[in-house]
């Protein structure tokens, strides 16, 4: 399988601004092997795969910090760990996804099975990729969890537990799901959620047409075998054909085998575009993060709003309508009093919406700063993709055609 | 079309014979003196006297044994040199070789058939195909000529050449199938639709396999001759309905019938088999039946699957196209547009190569899966004429001992009666092994012929698809290899 970890390089070459360090200019992270492992006895065994994270120093000057050479080996859950985390800490970066975590366009021959050696291989290369994403990050790479990940395998387990961002990260899950109804909207991030969505749906339709086009390449071939068969046991009852039949059988059967490796190949760019569809996910994320400050700003905005329809009111001495019914009426003292404390509240609350305003602004600088970044990535790594994919399909395309040429001068040689 | 050769005087002058047998010497095995007769009759029979032919023909076919090579398009040099050494004692057949080549060798017939148009409304409706043909041969009146069939005329084409030929052993090409659920449809199609160009698949079908129909039966030298044939060809009059060919009737039921009985009779006889050609050959068509129904069952489903790949095909270029529409990046887009380009060409592509497949492939087969099948009904023929033959002996045997029991009791009478049977039943006898002699030799001929004609199809056929099929492989590479640049533009 190919190893993707080129590909992050191109990210800082191709970076057209002032070149930002990350540390994967002084380290390098490969996920290079996987192991299945059991938890339990005996009886109630329950399986699991972990993959082995090696780090290497590149760059001596940071010999102090990292040693040479580190390996930790890491399950798939602790990658969500991680990466959820990440999320809580980082809310405005379009965060790189893991490779999924159940097949998604599974066909004929990609199975189910978690622990298909071909999907293990294929979730290595995947949890790889994530890992290179985010030590190019010009953010992400300096986070200090992240680091301890690489390099201590208990350490990081423990303070996965003392951190408690685990509960963070439920409450935020179930703060975002909520559904936000905003009286103003930045149309930027209008129409970036917009997109986010477009976007998912058409990726998710290709992905689904090609697993499918990729199945039916597969039966094609696969009856070319039987094509094969046909001619091997004809040419047994041929006089003058019968050479030519058989050759043409073996062919055939070379023709049918050979659209394996060809498949596997385009497995891989598949995963490529599967990244970007959840990609878009992450992109929804921030978001919906915008959203969640703009509803707090809009909060704060409505309470100071309200505040100040109450200091009002109270300026005016009108109380509430029971106590008019009631006939008691404030004196001038409990007016003044009400009306300090509600003045007290709307300085209060006025501060709280500057700092509303601040975190939004902040936000949204530096969401947008991270989005453009990531729309960049998506270009180069969408021509990456789209050249192997029409370089796959030409490969082969003229390997049938040579093949078939075969088949034909085999045939021609009939007297 | 070359200057017609004023064919030589056919049959006043036997020194005709004479004069081409010094150029070869294959014929000075022949026979010298064709008797009066026949020279008269085939003679009148060329006239277009179809009576007159017929008779001749009747009683030349179970003397006729050589096959009379006509090239048809220059497809089977090596058939006429073999079968002129053949050549034994039927003279009018000596002539007609005399006629091929007297003009130079160059007899072709081409036939096509086009047109096909609705005549009539509801149940009665019906196709009529236009059979246009294109020859030199000297026994037909015109060069160029076309008549309007249906497709019961065919049908009623094969019976006539099979009442006549069958007998005696020859291979008759099959006529295409009778589809019911196909011209039903036609018929209760409304009448614009019954145009040649709506592409109607179940016609354009029909059309294609009537012309390999009418081609395969012209490729026989001797069916070619058949003043049948020529007429079905060239008679401009509408044919007489061929009503026995109809699916539904009481004619119908009959052949059903027989067509059981004979099918028992298959299984059910087992002959004593003296010449172990015919089992060989026998086991040999069976097999390549089995290895051809395969390959059939295999192009079927082949086709199917490329069409399945076309329209999934639709379905990537479609989503790739909504890709390019959400995008703003400008070469992004563009490079997605273009895929979404590059994957119709594709489908397209498939589809075109699935009908490939199954015109050229899948029908072929389908028609030398026929043509066995009338390989072995002229084997069954034989079957048939030995189980004859045998019975006579039988007869014989017994009208022996019916003549020797009446000659024990002294009964003159009987006594002469019973010779005269005996004497008949000999005769039978004779006759029937004779025929038996006959169709044997008849059929290993027309089965060598077959074979010929078979390989020479399938290297063709396969060529063919081969070509098709290299030409949309190379287009394959040209859409990917124009795309490729478009994606490495991406800046």
């Amino acid at each position: 399988m190919e190893n993707k970890s080129t590909k992050p390089k191109k990210i800082t070459d191709k970076n057209k601004h002032q070149k930002e360090d990350t540390i994967l200019d002084h380290l390098e992270i490969s996920v290079a092997e996987s192991e299945k492992r059991a938890n339990g006895t005996l009886n109630l065994r329950e399986f699991y795969t972990v993959y082995l994270i090696e780090t290497k120093l590149t760059d001596s000057v940071f010999q102090n910090k990292f040693s040479k050479l580190t390996t930790v080996w890491r399950r798939y859950t602790e990658f969500e760990h991680l990466r959820g985390y990440l999320e809580i800490t980082y809310p405005y970066i379009v965060l790189p996804p893991l490779p999924e975590k159940r097949v998604m366009f599974g066909w004929q021959k990609i199975s189910s099975d978690t622990f298909d050696p071909n999907f293990v291989d294929r979730r290595r290369a995947g949890l790889e990729n994530f890992l290179l994403r985010i030590a190019s990050h010009p953010v992400l790479s300096w986070d200090k969890h992240f680091i301890e990940f690489l390099q201590h395998e208990d350490d990081w387990r423990e303070s996965c537990k003392t951190n408690g961002y685990l509960q963070l990260m439920e409450n935020k899950f179930k703060a975002l799901n909520l559904s936000m109804r905003l009286r103003n909207s930045d149309p930027r991030f209008e129409s970036i959620k917009e997109y986010s969505h477009i976007f998912q749906n058409n990726l998710s339709n290709l992905l689904k047409a090609r697993s499918r086009v990729a199945e039916k390449q597969y039966n094609v071939h696969k009856l070319h075998a039987n094509y094969g068969r046909v001619f091997s046991e004809w040419s047994v009852v041929e006089k003058d054909m019968g050479d030519a039949l058989q050759k043409t059988g073996h062919y055939l059967d070379s023709l049918a085998s050979s659209i394996d490796a060809g498949l596997e190949d385009e497995e891989l760019l598949a995963d490529q575009l599967k990244e970007y569809l959840f990609f878009a996910n992450s992109l929804q994320n921030v978001c919906k993060n915008y959203e969640y400050h703009q509803l707090q700003l809009e909060g704060a905005e409505d309470n100071v709003a309200t505040k100040n329809i109450e200091r009002n009111k109270a300026q005016q001495g009108k109380t509430s309508l029971m106590s008019r019914l009631f006939g008691a009426v404030d004196t001038d003292e409990v007016r003044e009093l009400k009306v300090n404390l509600l003045d007290q509240q709307i300085q209060e609350g006025a501060a709280a919406v500057n700092i509303s305003k601040t975190n939004l602004n902040e936000f949204s600088s530096k969401a947008l700063t991270d989005i453009e970044r990531f729309q960049n990535q998506k270009v180069l790594d969408l021509r990456e993709t789209l050249t192997s994919y029409a370089f796959l399909q030409l490969k082969t395309a003229k390997k049938g055609l040579q093949t078939w040429i075969q088949i034909r001068d085999c045939l021609q040689n009939v007297p | 079309m070359a200057d017609p050769v004023e064919p030589p005087p056919l049959f006043e002058n036997v020194d005709i014979l004479g004069d081409c047998a010094n150029d070869e010497d294959l014929f000075v095995s022949a026979r010298q003196e064709p008797p009066e007769s026949y020279c008269a009759d085939f003679h009148d029979g060329i006239d277009g006297d179809a009576d007159l032919s017929n008779l001749s023909l009747e009683e030349d076919r179970k003397t006729e044994m050589e096959n009379v090579p006509i090239n048809n398009g220059g497809g089977l040099p090596d058939t006429m040199e073999h079968v002129k050494r053949q050549v034994a004692r039927s003279p009018e057949i000596m002539l007609l070789i005399l006629q091929v080549e007297a003009a130079g060798g160059e007899q072709f017939l081409e036939i096509s058939i086009t047109e096909p148009q609705k005549v009539g409304e509801g149940m009665s409706a019906y196709m009529a195909y236009r059979v246009k043909t294109k020859t030199n041969m000297p026994i037909f009146k015109k060069r160029e000529f076309s008549v309007t069939r249906r497709f019961s005329d065919f049908l009623g084409l094969h019976d006539k050449l099979s009442e006549k030929y069958l007998k005696v052993g020859r291979i008759i090409p099959p006529a295409p199938e009778k589809s019911v659920i196909g011209m039903t449809k036609i018929k209760i199609s409304s009448q614009s639709e019954g145009t040649p160009t709506n592409g109607n698949d179940f016609v354009e079908r029909r059309r294609a396999s009537l012309e390999r129909y009418l081609k395969r039966t012209a490729q026989h030298p001797v069916l070619v001759l058949d003043p049948d044939f020529r007429e079905f060809l060239e008679s401009d009059v509408e044919l007489p309905k061929a009503t026995s060919t109809s699916a539904l009737s009481s004619a119908g039921v009959m052949r059903l019938f027989n067509k059981v009985g004979e099918t028992v009779n298959k299984i059910t006889y087992k002959m004593d088999e003296t010449d172990p050609w015919f089992e060989d050959r026998l086991t040999h068509i069976e097999a390549l039946e089995t290895q051809l129904r395969k390959l059939h069952a295999n192009v079927e489903a082949m086709v199917s699957y490329r069409k399945e790949l076309s329209h999934l095909t639709n379905g990537v270029s479609r989503s790739a196209a909504m890709l390019s529409a959400c995008e703003d990046h400008n070469s992004l887009s563009m490079a997605l547009s273009h895929l979404a380009d590059t994957e119709e060409k594709v489908e397209a592509l498939h589809l075109e190569q699935a009908n490939t497949d199954f015109f050229i492939l899948c029908e072929i087969l389908k028609d030398y899966l026929g043509l066995l099948g009338s390989v072995r009904d002229a084997f069954h023929e034989r079957t048939k004429l030995f189980q004859h033959w045998q019975h006579s002996q039988q007869m014989l045997a017994k009208k022996r001992e019916a003549k020797a029991k009446m000659e024990l009791t002294n009964r003159a009478d009987k006594v002469d009666q019973a010779g005269a049977e005996v004497i008949e039943w000999e005769a039978k006898v004779e006759r029937g092994q004779e025929n038996f002699d006959k169709i044997s030799k008849m059929i290993k001929m027309e089965v060598e012929r077959f074979e010929k004609c078979r390989v020479h199809d399938f290297k063709m056929m396969f060529i063919r698809y081969l070509e098709n099929h290299l030409n949309h492989q190379a287009q394959l590479v040209k859409y990917w290899e124009a795309f490729l640049p478009q994606a490495k533009a991406i800046a």
